[in-house]
């Protein structure tokens, strides 16, 4: 997959024939995903290339940065599953207030019809574009019209009656209800971070952790204790017991921090960027009163991971070995 | 009779068997062996009573680590 990083870029790029899916598509979740389909089936049928176009950084960070919400995926995950889903070139537009002043007919002209020979375009059913996202769906349909561009308006999609959509999706994980995350994004949800030093608490009862550091504007599952999976390279999956807790600070505001546990792992991979896949929330986060009652408990949650993991037919995974 | 020790790793090693002696034969290495070597025989390990009673031991030794440098840091 070809990735446009700016305007210039696009123009240099001379795409012709481009199916778009245009959106911010935060989480990729299975409403985003069935709308790029859409698009990359259209473009393999008609022989043109099929186009993620969406802005970075997310618009509402430049222009409400008080009420932008974490985010679910990175832009190198985002990037990521847009390959999976057999997208050609992935457009990221550098989101100035320049390009937010632009009314929705000047976005459509400049952007789609100049920058891109845009053929057709996919948007969601609550897309809004231009100026004060005073456009919407209607009226990229009446543009489409007027400059030669068909565009397609995806329904929501729905599962178990429920709309999927990006706030549901961060509401699960801040209750740190993974099943139900899982379930809209339609993939297991993801934190990836570099693996920083810690205070080695856990290394002294034979719990060593990887204290995993997430970007900043990236949402974290609620507290508590979890069966996950690492990617410490790209190809390789361990299995582990990932604890996220509040991390001792001198700031204001207290700071998550990730401790992975990764079974059968001796590694030294400090400086390293991990991915935890989390697979379920065993239990909250607390205190206890001695090392023996928090040995057992970590005895037992090891063990429950084990069970939860082992159905996830991970081929790196050896069913029969000892799980303590 | 024999030579007078003046080795002093024989101290160190016979303060350490006092403190392990100490602390298999108290109740809570008693019961936390006994509930580990459960939780292990459960989950299908087949030297369950051994890395019971090492687990058990080597927890409380942290323990008594982390007991003693909190009544330092109260001195």
């Amino acid at each position: 997959m070809r990735v446009i990083n700016d305007l210039a870029e696009l123009e240099q790029a001379g795409l012709r024939h481009v199916v778009a899916a245009l959106g911010n598509f935060d989480g990729v979740h299975l409403g985003h995903r069935e709308l790029i389909k859409a698009a990359v089936t259209r473009a393999e049928q008609s022989g043109g290339l099929s186009a993620v176009v969406t802005f970075v950084p997310h618009p509402m960070k430049v222009l409400a940065p008080e009420k932008f919400p974490k985010l679910l995926t990175t832009l190198p995950q985002r990037l990521r599953h847009f390959e999976a889903l057999g997208v050609d070139v992935a457009i990221l537009l550098p989101f100035t207030l320049e390009l937010a002043m632009l009314s929705p007919a000047e976005f459509v002209r400049r952007i789609l019809r100049e920058k891109l020979d845009t053929v057709h375009v996919y948007v969601g059913f609550n897309y809004s574009f231009g100026s004060g996202a005073k456009g919407g769906p209607d009226e990229l349909v009446g543009l489409g019209e007027e400059m030669g561009f068909g565009v397609s308006v995806i329904e929501p999609r729905r599962v178990d009656d429920v709309i999927v959509s990006s706030t549901l999706i961060r509401g699960a994980l801040e209750r740190g209800d993974i099943d139900e995350a899982e379930k809209f994004l339609g993939y297991w949800p993801s934190v990836p971070g570099m693996v920083v030093q810690g205070d080695r608490r856990g290394r002294t009862i034979g719990y060593p952790t990887a204290n995993v550091e997430p970007p900043e504007d990236l949402l974290i599952p609620a507290r508590g204790v979890y069966a996950a999976w690492v990617s410490v390279s790209k190809d390789s999956l361990y299995p582990a017991m990932v604890n996220i807790g509040a991390k001792p600070t001198f700031k204001a505001w207290s700071e998550d921090v990730i401790e992975a546990h990764i079974f059968d792992f001796d590694r030294d991979i400090y400086g390293q960027t991990v991915e935890v896949f989390f697979r379920r929330h065993l239990r909250d986060e607390r205190k206890f009163a001695n090392v023996g009652d928090l040995l057992r408990q970590l005895k037992n949650d090891q063990i429950t991971s084990y069970n939860i993991l082992k159905n996830d037919n991970i081929p790196e995974f050896k069913h029969n070995k000892q799980i303590l | 009779m024999g030579a007078p020790v003046t080795d002093p790793r024989h101290a160190e090693m016979e303060d350490l068997a006092k403190r392990i002696t100490g602390l298999c034969l108290s109740p809570e290495f008693t019961n936390l062996r006994r509930e580990l070597e459960q939780l292990y025989r459960n989950s299908g390990s087949n030297r369950s009573a051994r890395q019971a009673f090492q687990d058990a031991l080597y927890t409380l030794m942290v323990q008594e680590e982390i007991d003693r440098y909190k009544a330092k840091l109260l001195e």
